[in-house]
């Protein structure tokens, strides 16, 4: 008997002192983010979408279709595609999966002319998987407007 | 499906508001009054989305997230239930092997309708970095289940995830709920 | 006349809100006591061993993350890379083995806070997973800064880390320490003198020191059932032979030891950050290293102390820039067959205690 009253004095004083841990915190400043309305300020780190940023200067990319990208992708879910000799060469097709993408970002470490950067974009869903394939266009409109600077990329970037 | 692939029309039991669909469909004025209700009912279903707690892998880390503190699904009324009967809803959050895949298909089977699938992650929508060199991931749950939301990300952030929710809402409102269900009722398909 | 009785066999699981991912648990009932526990795994086996032998050194660090135990991403990327820095007899610089200490700490920081989220939810305490994903947003926010990512980092590079501390980030880490050690009694006024945490926890589920030693079981685990046994202190990695930190070892070996453990390890791994930050060097982040490295022929095997154990990977290299073979050793799965040693005997009703308290992550049991 006297067992059983201990236990219940005890459970009712653990009882209390849960709920002014409770009450405390009810009454603190609310972390919930209202996301549709409001947002997380994301890293510039982030690992987002993948773009291809246009270079002001010439009004193209900046990809010298190296193959390295592809080449290191451990998903090999970019395809780079080319025609022309020497200076001429264009790219006629950069297509990335981005289903299969797993955001590693080792092309975006490997590129030697940072062609292909991180964006800190992800409202991505959609309704239906083949518009998960982003071509040469998608990734220059997912690119943002204004030039990303040579050099903060992979190094000294905030 | 020609009228002789039909079941005779004693065999099916048609639910009595399957068949005021049907009365209230063929009068003059009646569509009016039936999409009315249907907006109605489909503006309730969607702000109450109840899906099934179903973590595989890595996305459940940020299901999980998402439902806790700093997003908080319930907010849009977003309620993890734990057994498929009371879902509305199955989130795949992961990769889904050949061996779990039966069961996925089963918890599918198992909840009533109208049911929806949300596939997050890369592994649930394609394999992700799982597609090349493995022999035990499945290569998409879409060859499973259907899917009407994918969201890709590895993992996605908890915001792409209500991103995704979102849209399945936006999807839900448009739907002709009450016509599609007395249409089944009837044997004519979806 | 003597009552009959028959066995019962409970399924629990694939699905299933308390086993923490997909295992299944087919328990042998006589009436509500256990009589045996034979977990059925291979759920989420994703071949990574298979698929680390198809990908070069620089590409297996990706896969690591995913394939591995997903809630200590960068313990795995630091075995893995160890590994290879040692076939390959890579010096690494000192900034860099400074900022991996501090990251893996971290690490061990939000794996233990989500453990005794989803341990608190087992045993009906709901408040404290929202509490512990609290400050778990917090520490994601630190990787963030400084990975890119929340949960799947790939920043650990072969010879080093992939980009620079960002400006201030030292200062924010610090500043959650101070938080953190503010927060953390919180958590034992919430559970730690609960009488209704501990009459489920305490004396629940014990795991003798023989039985623990015999079964492989390590980390929390084996330091709950009195196995002073840390490779942090046994066989240093990084920088963790000059800072300072104590290993908690309890006897008891029940379910309380081991949550015992793990919130003395977090106090203990913000020592170990702070330490870090105040020895941590300036200079260079990355010693030089081909893309497409290959290590001179021969095998190695590195072990690290990831937050659920011994985590070790064996690693064969032919020559080439491709590994010949990878074994892992992992944790979760010593420690998920010594499960079987402490449910035998209990209730029914003990089984989620008992499971929550072991801290198996099935990603790493199956990889």
């Amino acid at each position: 008997m006297q067992g059983i009253i201990q236990w219940a004095t005890q459970a009712v004083i653990g009882l209390v002192v849960g709920l002014r841990s409770t009450w405390r915190t009810l009454l603190e400043p609310k972390i919930t983010v209202l996301y549709p309305l409001q947002r997380v300020n994301v890293s510039p780190r982030w690992h987002g979408l993948l773009a291809l940023p246009i270079d002001p200067e010439t009004g193209n990319d900046r990809c010298i279709i190296c193959f390295q990208c592809e080449r290191i992708c451990p998903d090999r879910c970019i395809h780079i595609e080319a025609e022309g000799k020497g200076k001429e060469r264009y790219l006629t097709r950069f297509d990335i999966e981005i289903d299969k993408c797993c955001y590693c970002g080792l092309c975006v470490e490997v590129c030697p002319t940072e062609a292909i950067v991180f964006v800190p974009h992800y409202e991505t869903s959609t309704y239906n998987r083949a518009r998960l394939l982003y071509s040469l266009s998608d990734l220059h409109q997912a690119a943002p407007k204004e030039p990303i600077a040579r050099g903060v990329v992979g190094g000294v970037r905030g | 499906m020609s009228d002789s692939a039909h079941p005779p029309a004693g065999h099916i039991r048609v639910a009595p508001i399957d068949r005021a669909v049907e009365i209230l469909d063929a009068l003059p004025g009646g569509g009016v009054v039936l999409t009315t209700v249907e907006s109605l009912l489909n503006w309730a279903r969607s702000a109450s989305i109840w899906p099934l707690t179903f973590g595989l892998a890595c996305c459940a880390i940020e299901m999980m997230q998402a439902y806790a503190t700093r997003f908080d699904l319930d907010r849009i009324g977003v309620i993890p239930r734990a057994t498929p009967r009371q879902a509305d809803c199955i989130l795949v959050a992961g990769r889904c092997t050949i061996k779990m895949a039966p069961i996925v298909r089963r918890l599918w089977e198992q909840m009533p309708e109208p049911k929806y699938v949300i596939s997050m992650g890369s592994c649930a929508t394609c394999g992700g970095p799982f597609y090349y060199d493995n022999y035990s991931i499945l290569k998409g749950i879409d060859t499973v289940i259907p899917v009407d939301v994918y969201v890709p990300g590895c993992p996605p952030r908890p915001e792409a995830l209500i991103e995704g929710i979102l849209k399945l809402q936006e999807k839900i409102r448009k739907e002709p709920f009450l016509r599609r269900r007395s249409r089944v009722g009837a044997g004519l398909g979806a | 006349m003597a009552l009959r009785t028959e066995e019962l066999i409970l399924n629990m699981g694939p699905q299933h809100p308390s086993t923490h991912g997909v295992l299944r648990l087919i328990v042998t009932l006589d009436g509500e006591n256990i009589t045996e526990v034979h977990p059925d795994i291979g759920y989420l086996h994703s071949s990574v061993e298979k698929m680390l032998e198809h990908r070069t050194f620089a590409q297996g660090i990706a896969l690591t993350d995913r394939g591995m135990d997903y809630l200590t991403a960068l313990a795995n990327e630091e075995v893995y890379i160890l590994a290879v820095e040692r076939l390959a007899g890579i010096e690494v610089p000192e900034r860099a083995r400074y900022i991996r200490t501090i990251l893996l700490e971290l690490q061990r920081i939000a794996s233990h806070l989500l453990w005794l989220g989803t341990f608190g939810i087992d045993l009906g305490a709901f408040t404290a997973f929202l509490w512990c994903m609290r400050e778990r947003e917090r520490v994601m926010d630190l990787f963030e800064a400084v990975t890119g990512g929340r949960l799947h980092h790939v920043y650990f590079r072969i010879g080093g880390v992939y980009e620079d501390l960002p400006e201030g980030w030292t200062d924010r880490v610090l500043e959650f320490c101070d938080y953190f050690l503010q927060r953390l009694p919180e958590y034992d006024e919430l559970l730690t003198g609960n009488p209704i945490f501990k009459v489920r926890t305490q004396g629940v589920g014990v795991l003798p020191r023989e039985v623990a030693i015999a079964m492989g079981a390590s980390g929390p685990v084996g330091r709950a059932s009195g196995v002073a046994y840390d490779v942090r202190k046994a066989d240093p990695y990084e920088v963790y032979d000059r800072v300072e930190f104590d290993i908690p070892v309890y006897t008891e070996g029940d379910c309380y030891a081991r949550y015992l453990v793990r919130m003395e390890e977090m106090r203990q791994s913000v020592r170990i950050i702070r330490q870090c930050i105040a020895q941590l060097p300036g200079g260079s982040i990355r010693a030089r290293v081909p893309l497409s490295l290959r290590p001179p022929k021969g095998e190695v095997y590195v072990h690290t102390e990831s937050p659920r154990g011994d985590l070790g990977i064996y690693m064969v290299s032919d020559g080439s820039e491709k590994p010949y073979r990878v074994k892992i050793r992992a944790p979760s799965f010593s420690n998920l067959y010594a499960l079987t040693e402490m449910m035998r005997g209990w209730k029914v009703a003990d089984v989620i205690a008992i499971l929550g308290s072991v801290d198996i992550v099935l990603s790493d049991v199956d990889r």
